[in-house]
């Protein structure tokens, strides 16, 4: 049986109105931390990635693999262009050596020629007495085998076409680089955001990642491979060399030479004077003095054939010898100029690559925040 | 201090606590998360296991007879927990979920008035039934028509400030695309709690991006009303977790009427 039970009724209290004032204070202070404190916010390490117009979200491990990939990718890539560079610097050298080689009978013709021989000792005067300047014979060697006009359009072709295709090669490793960075991020593909608004993600955008750093720094190429420079080294280098290939003939061959040339000549000349116009009465002098010359000019002709046949061969070899030293020491040089050049080129790279990556990996591993986030709309519950 | 302004406290006590949940809970470690789920379901627990014991007390005085196996078979026991965990724990998840995504400040002004006037309109309710209803069960009654008053009033507010509430144009975009911009707004610092919060992000961008899809034009019609209907019942469900949080504070302990029950 249900038994009626009273509800125990509250004793009317005097703190009545303290009680009411203390849930009045409580609920205003509730109501004050309500209103003006924002809860705290956690950003997670995720980085917003946008390329080709996809959008992806990388984590602190992703980004990572990301950075080093496309450090590891563009080194790569240098190491191609320089291969790539060695392949045009040979092929272009090859190109312009073979045509000096071309020129070797040209010059060697010249060198055992009487205007060879007396422009030699002409120029040997000279120099003894101090009118001219040393090295006629190299730089005679240096004019007829590489003309500047030769090398100058060679180089130019060199830096022209090492360019562009050096141009062709970064694009091709850009390209290369995205395909890839495609496909690994293939899983964390994620909508487009519906506003610029990514809610705090630090965001890459790979769009236009180093196309700008690559366009430059081959624009760059040109002005720090400059013909000018190089150009100035071939010509350095080249009569050098040339003049030490032809006084292995010219030095102590060519003297001993020139001595039993002098006798041979001297001899030769008295010879026939004496013999031809001796009959001649008056006009013996004049006739031995014709004689005398003709018979000199006949030596030393003959003497010359006589010196290409002993020694031309070994000149030449000489001579290919010098011109195999000069172009592996222009190859050099050239290496040296592209190789600064493609260093210069991923430094930037690097740099760039650090710029992008660095910031957004660093500080982005999960944290609070007492800052309010931007407004969001349509977001709660 | 009186009974009233005893409850008065405790449940803006627990409105403060339930605000503690929205400041911190996504900075949470997971487990300190798990503890703060527990919080939230354990009262919930102990507010529905004393009202089924309430019930099941006034099922036995009324059906049974006292010493009869049946009534020793329904004796409210951990049946009526099991069930009342099982919700507690579901409506404690909900209630983490909406409490730390409701980022409206006037929504929270809303919570925080309807403490106190959830322990008036209960006082209210007891104090005006006490003379009508039987003792033991009136606390049940109470809590019911209090649910009932100031759930409706919270949930209409809430649904007035949903009304006037700025949400993204998605009208031109894909399902996927608006689901993910509020799926991509919740962060958490556990991954349990961000999955929790994204599940509620995957809520509202299905509801936006269906409501807008489906509802292109404002005015009054079947269409708009179903949607606004979504949003009620979204809203009610919340209303009813969060006063189910602030309910064992007002129903207080069933013992002295389930002792009293098994003496009659």
């Amino acid at each position: 049986m249900t038994r009626a039970v009273t509800v125990p009724t509250e004793k009317p209290s005097r703190l009545w109105v303290f009680e009411l004032g203390l849930a009045v204070c409580a609920a205003a202070a509730l109501l004050a931390l309500v209103t003006n404190v924002a809860p705290l916010e956690w950003r997670d390490a995720e980085t917003e990635i946008v390329l080709d117009g996809n959008h992806y979200r990388a984590g602190p491990e992703e980004l990572g693999w990301l950075a080093a990939f496309t450090a590891l990718h563009f080194d790569r890539g240098d190491e191609a262009a320089r291969a790539l560079v060695a392949d045009e610097i040979d092929a272009k050298l090859d190109a312009l050596f073979a045509e000096t080689e071309g020129r070797l009978p040209e010059f060697f013709d010249w060198y055992y020629s009487l205007r060879g021989e007396y422009s030699r000792i002409a120029m040997a005067a000279l120099e003894a007495a101090s009118l001219a300047e040393p090295g006629y014979v190299a730089e005679r060697a240096a004019a007829m085998l590489l003309p500047e006009e030769t090398w100058t359009a060679y180089l130019a072709a060199l830096e022209h076409d090492a360019v562009e295709r050096l141009g062709a090669h970064y694009a091709d490793v850009r390209a290369a680089w995205r395909g890839r960075i495609e496909e690994k991020l293939a899983d964390h593909r994620v909508p487009a955001p519906l506003d610029a608004d990514t809610a705090g993600t630090p965001t890459l955008v790979l769009d236009d990642f180093l196309a700008e750093t690559i366009e430059r720094e081959v624009e760059a190429l040109h002005a720090r491979v400059s013909v000018g420079a190089a150009a100035a080294g071939v010509g350095a280098a080249a009569a050098p060399a040339l003049g030490r290939a032809a006084a292995v003939r010219g030095g102590r061959a060519v003297a001993a030479r020139t001595a039993a040339r002098g006798a041979s000549r001297i001899g030769a000349a008295a010879v026939s004077g004496a013999a031809v116009c001796a009959p001649g009465g008056p006009a013996a002098a004049a006739c031995a003095v014709l004689a005398g010359a003709g018979a000199w000019l006949i030596t030393d002709w003959a003497l010359l054939r006589v010196d290409e046949e002993l020694h031309r061969e070994e000149l030449e070899r000489s001579f290919q010898q010098a011109l195999s030293g000069l172009r592996a020491e222009i190859e050099r040089e050239l290496l040296a100029a592209f190789d600064t050049s493609i260093a210069a080129r991923s430094a930037a790279v690097a740099g760039e690559i650090e710029r992008s990556f660095i910031p957004a990996r660093a500080g982005r591993a999960g944290e609070s925040t007492s800052e309010p986030v931007s407004s969001r709309t349509g977001s709660d519950r | 201090m009186t009974a009233l302004a005893r409850s008065v406290l405790a449940l803006l006590a627990l409105a403060a606590s339930a605000w503690l949940v929205h400041v911190f809970g996504r900075v949470l470690p997971t487990w300190a998360a798990a503890l703060v789920w527990l919080g939230l379901a354990v009262p919930i627990t102990i507010g529905r296991a004393r009202r089924g014991r309430l019930r099941c007390a006034g099922f036995r005085q009324l059906y049974l007879a006292p010493d009869g196996t049946l009534a020793r078979r329904f004796g409210g026991g951990a049946l009526i927990y099991a069930r009342a965990a099982l919700i507690g724990g579901v409506l404690g998840l909900v209630l983490y979920a909406a409490l730390v995504r409701l980022e409206d400040t006037r929504a929270w002004v809303t919570l925080v008035a309807g403490a106190p006037a959830t322990a008036f309109a209960f006082a209210l309710w007891r104090r005006a039934l006490a003379s009508q209803l039987a003792a033991r069960y009136l606390p049940e009654i109470a809590w019911r028509l209090t649910l009932l008053v100031v759930g409706a009033g919270l949930a209409a507010a809430l649904v007035a400030l949903a009304f006037h509430r700025p949400y993204p144009d998605l009208g031109d975009v894909g399902l996927e695309r608006a689901v993910w911009h509020f799926v991509d707004q919740e962060r958490a610092r556990s991954a349990a709690v961000q999955l929790l919060l994204q599940l509620g992000g995957v809520k509202d961008g299905l509801r936006l991006w269906l409501a807008q899809q489906l509802m292109p034009q404002p005015g009054l019609s079947a269409a708009q009303a179903l949607g606004w209907l979504i949003v009620l019942a979204e809203e009610a469900v919340f209303v009813w977790s969060y006063l189910s949080f602030l309910c064992p504070v007002l129903i207080g302990s069933t013992k002295h009427d389930e002792s009293r029950n098994r003496t009659d």
